[in-house]
C-alpha cells in the first residue's frame, strides 16, 4: 500500500511540474461547460420560410398567422412566380409553403386541398422537426375551423414532463458532455503517460525495482481517477453556476459511481498501453475505442432504437452504464439502489480489466 | 522534388508502415464511424416502453393500448397501480412515458362529453420525449378521429433528400472529422515526437532546409488522408448510395484543400507544443471536440446562440461541410460554393505562413 502511495505521489509531482498539462486539465471543463453545452441543442431556433399565397383568402391569411405565431419561424412572402425549389436555392430558405388557388373554397366544400410544403432536407433531423411543426399547426388550424362549424366533442389530452419540466436541453446535455470530458482526460492521459515512460526509457528503472506489477498499474490508474473526479466536480460546479444544472441526487453517490466507472475505462487504456510502445499508437487506439463508446452509449441518440445486436454489444461499453448513472443521479435523483445493476456490472468489468492490464504488463523489455 | 525530400518521405512512410496497429486504426476509424452512423445510430425512437395507470379498465383504454402496441414505435406496456409508483420505474429506466386514463373514459367519450387522458414524460431526455409525445398523440387522435378533415394533410416534399436519409448528414461530418484527425493530429504528434526525442535537432543541423523537413514529414499524411477520403466516399456510395451530383474534380479539390489546411494546423500545433501529450490534448480540445459539436455535424449551427455561431465560423470543418454538401448533395458548381471555398483557402494560407515563420525562429534558438 505504501509503495502505491509513493507511486501516486510521483505521478502528481510529474503532472504538477508539467507547465502545459495542468492548465489544460482545468481549462477543459470550463470551456466545455461554457461553450459546448450551449452548442449541443437540438431545438429549432431559426427557420426561414417563404409563404407563397396564391389564394389570397381570409383562410390562407389565417394559416399564415398560425405559422408566423411560432417563435422560431420567420416568414416572408417572396416572388410567387418562381419555383419553390429555386427559392430554396436562391434565398437560403429552410422551407417553402405554397397555398394553391381556391384553397378556402375547396376547404369549405370539404374537398381535398393540399398546401404544398417543400423542406430543405439536407439536414434530415431538422427537416423532420420542421415537418412536425407544420403538422401540428395544420391540425390546430383545422380543428379551429371545425369548431366554428359543427359542435364536436373534445377529448382532453394533457401532458407533463417530469424531471425537467421546462424541457431545458442543457440539463440533458451537460451530464453527457461531462462524461465525455472525464473519459477523454482519463483515458488519454493515463495511456500516454504509461507509454511515455517506455519511450523515455524510465520504465526500465521501475522494472528493476521490487515494485509489483499490480502496484505499478494501480499507481498509474489512481492519479488519473482522482483527476477525473476533480474534473467532474469542477465541471458540475461551473454548470451549476452558469445555467443552474440541477443536482437532484446525492453527490456522494455520483462520486462513487464515477470512481467505479473510471476503473474499467482507465484499465482499458492501461491494457492498451501495456501492449503498445508509441504514444501515437496509444492515442489512436484509445481514440478509436472512445469514439465507439461515446457514439453507442446513448449520449446523443436513443439506445432503444439501435438494432438488437448493437444493444447487446453495449454491455461491453462502460460508458453505456455511466450515462445511465450520471443522468439518473443528476436529473432523476436516482439512489444507489436504482443504479445498483449498473454499479455491479461496472465493478466486475473493472476487476477483469485490471487483472488483464496487470497480466499484460511485462517487467522485461 | 529533390532527393533530400524524397529520402525524408521514405523515412516517414517506413515509420508509419512499421506501426501496423496505428495504420490499422487510421483506416479502422472511418470504417467504424461510417458503419455506426449508417447502421446503428438512429435519431428516431422505437421500442418505447409505456407505463399505464388505468382507472377505467374499460374498452377504450384497452383499445388504445392495443393500438399503441400495434404501431411500430411501442414495444411494451407495463401496468402501473398508482401514479406515484411511476417514479421508481422512470428512475430505473424501465418506462419512457406514463399514460393515465381518467375515470369513466368510455362513458364520457361515447356520450361526447369529453374525457381525460394524461401523459407524463421523462423530461430528462427532451428530444426523445417530444417524439414520444408526438407518436402517442397521433395514435390517440387517430383512435378518436379528432379531426374530420383527417385525410387533408399538407403535401411535403423533402428537397435534396427525398427519403430523409441521415447518410447525407453524417458522411460530410465523418469526413471532416477523420481528415482532421489524421492530417492535423497525427502530423502534430509526429512532429512533436521528433522534438521530444531531440531527433529534430539532428534534422535541423543537417543540410535539409526547414521547409523541406516539413514537406517531407507531412507528405505521407497527405497521402494517407486522401486515401482515407477515397475510402469514405467509396463506402458511402456503395453502402448508402450517396448521390454524387456535382463535379468530382471540384470535390477532389475541396478535399485536397481541407487536408492541406488540416496539415498546416497540425504543423502549427507542433510549433506550440513541446511534448506529445500536450500536442494531443491541444488537438483534442481545440480541434476535435469543437469540430464534432460546433461544425454543424451533429447539431445544426442555426440553432446555437450567436456567440457560438461566431465561434463555429472559425471552424474549418464548418466550411468544408458546406462545400461538401453543396457539391455532392445539391450539385452546386464552383460559383455556388465560392464563399466557403475562399474561406478555406484563406485559412490555409494563414496557417501555412504562420507555421513556416515560426519554424524559422525555432531554428534561431
Amino acid at each position: 500500500m505504501k509503495i502505491i502511495l509513493y507511486l501516486i505521489q510521483k505521478e502528481f509531482l510529474q503532472i504538477k511540474r508539467n507547465k502545459a498539462i495542468l492548465p489544460i486539465i482545468f481549462a477543459m471543463p470550463i470551456v466545455q461547460m461554457l461553450v459546448l453545452v450551449w452548442a449541443t441543442t437540438s431545438e429549432l431556433k431559426e427557420v426561414h420560410v417563404d409563404y407563397i399565397d396564391q389564394d389570397h383568402s381570409e383562410m390562407s391569411r389565417k394559416f399564415y398567422n398560425k405559422i408566423d405565431g411560432l417563435d422560431c419561424f420567420y416568414l416572408q412572402s417572396l416572388d410567387a412566380s418562381a419555383d419553390a425549389i429555386e427559392q430554396l436555392h436562391n434565398h437560403h430558405l429552410d422551407a417553402v409553403v405554397e397555398i394553391p388557388l381556391h384553397f378556402a373554397r375547396d376547404l369549405e366544400k370539404g374537398a381535398k386541398v393540399y398546401p404544398q410544403v417543400a423542406i430543405n432536407a439536407v439536414n434530415s433531423n431538422n427537416a423532420e422537426m420542421i415537418k412536425g411543426y407544420f403538422e401540428n399547426e395544420w391540425q390546430r388550424f383545422l380543428t379551429e375551423e371545425q369548431d366554428q362549424g359543427v359542435s364536436f366533442h373534445r377529448l382532453e389530452l394533457s401532458f407533463r414532463y417530469w424531471y425537467n419540466p421546462e424541457m431545458d436541453f442543457k440539463f440533458y446535455m451537460a451530464p453527457g458532455i461531462l462524461a465525455i470530458l472525464i473519459s477523454l482526460v482519463g483515458m488519454m492521459l493515463s495511456g500516454m503517460n504509461f507509454v511515455r515512460e517506455k519511450e523515455m526509457g524510465t520504465i526500465e528503472q521501475i522494472n528493476v525495482t521490487p515494485i509489483k506489477k499490480y502496484q505499478f498499474i494501480s499507481g498509474k490508474l489512481i492519479p488519473f481517477l482522482i483527476i477525473g473526479i476533480v474534473d467532474l466536480l469542477l465541471g458540475l460546479f461551473i454548470a451549476r453556476i452558469a445555467f443552474g444544472q440541477p443536482i437532484i441526487g446525492n453527490l456522494g453517490t455520483l462520486i462513487l459511481g464515477t470512481a467505479i466507472y473510471l476503473v474499467p475505462l482507465l484499465g482499458i487504456s492501461l491494457w492498451i498501453s501495456a501492449i503498445s510502445d508509441k504514444q501515437q499508437q496509444v492515442m489512436f487506439i484509445c481514440f478509436f475505442f472512445l469514439l465507439i463508446f461515446i457514439l453507442m452509449s446513448g449520449m446523443f441518440t436513443p439506445v432503444e432504437s439501435m438494432p438488437l445486436w448493437a444493444q447487446q454489444l453495449n454491455y461491453l461499453n462502460p460508458q453505456f452504464y455511466y450515462i445511465k448513472i450520471i443522468r439518473g443521479i443528476l436529473l432523476k435523483g436516482a439512489t444507489i439502489m436504482d443504479i445498483s445493476r449498473e454499479l455491479i456490472c461496472l465493478t466486475c468489468y473493472g476487476v477483469i480489466v485490471f487483472l488483464i492490464a496487470t497480466y499484460k504488463y511485462k517487467k522485461v523489455s | 522534388m529533390n532527393r533530400r525530400v524524397w529520402g525524408l518521405i521514405k523515412k516517414e512512410f517506413t515509420h508509419i508502415f512499421r506501426d501496423k496497429r496505428t495504420l490499422f486504426m487510421i483506416f479502422g476509424i472511418p470504417l467504424v464511424e461510417i458503419l455506426l452512423f449508417g447502421f446503428v445510430i438512429r435519431t428516431d425512437i422505437s421500442n418505447i416502453k409505456v407505463g399505464v395507470v388505468d382507472m377505467t379498465q374499460d374498452q377504450v383504454s384497452h383499445d388504445i393500448c392495443n393500438k399503441l402496441l400495434g404501431s411500430t414505435y411501442f414495444s411494451e406496456i407495463i401496468s402501473v397501480d398508482q401514479i406515484s409508483d411511476a417514479d421508481l420505474l422512470f428512475r430505473e429506466n424501465r418506462i419512457h412515458e406514463l399514460i393515465i386514463f381518467g375515470k369513466e373514459l368510455e362513458k364520457e367519450t361515447t356520450n361526447r362529453l369529453g374525457g381525460e387522458i394524461s401523459i407524463i414524460l421523462d423530461g430528462s431526455n427532451p428530444t426523445v420525449s417530444q417524439l414520444i409525445l408526438n407518436y402517442t398523440n397521433a395514435v390517440i387522435s387517430d383512435y378518436f378521429s379528432l379531426a374530420d378533415y383527417k385525410d387533408i394533410v399538407p403535401q411535403y416534399r423533402m428537397v435534396y433528400n427525398e427519403e430523409l436519409n441521415s447518410t447525407y448528414m453524417f458522411v460530410p461530418g465523418v469526413m471532416a472529422l477523420v481528415l482532421l484527425l489524421i492530417s492535423a493530429m497525427m502530423t502534430a504528434i509526429t512532429l512533436t515526437k521528433e522534438k521530444e526525442n531531440h531527433s529534430f535537432e539532428m534534422l535541423l543541423i543537417s543540410p535539409i532546409r526547414p521547409l523541406e523537413v516539413i514537406i517531407g514529414k507531412v507528405t505521407p499524411y497527405l497521402v494517407l488522408s486522401l486515401a482515407n477520403g477515397v475510402l469514405i466516399l467509396f463506402l458511402s456510395k456503395v453502402l448508402f448510395g450517396l448521390p454524387f451530383l456535382g463535379n468530382n474534380l471540384l470535390l477532389f479539390a475541396i478535399i485536397l484543400l481541407y487536408v492541406l489546411l488540416s496539415l498546416s494546423i497540425g504543423i502549427f500545433i507542433s510549433v506550440v507544443a513541446d511534448t506529445q501529450i500536450v500536442a494531443m490534448l491541444f488537438s483534442l480540445v481545440v480541434l476535435l471536440m469543437p469540430t464534432m459539436l460546433l461544425s454543424g455535424f451533429i447539431f445544426p449551427i442555426a440553432n446555437m446562440p450567436w456567440p457560438l455561431q461566431w465561434i463555429s465560423s472559425i471552424m474549418p470543418a464548418r466550411w468544408f461541410i458546406i462545400c461538401f454538401k453543396g457539391v455532392v448533395i445539391q450539385g452546386l458548381g464552383i460559383v455556388g460554393v465560392l464563399k466557403p471555398f475562399l474561406i478555406l483557402l484563406g485559412m490555409t494560407l494563414f496557417f501555412m505562413i504562420l507555421s513556416v515563420k515560426k519554424y524559422n525562429t525555432h531554428l534561431d534558438d
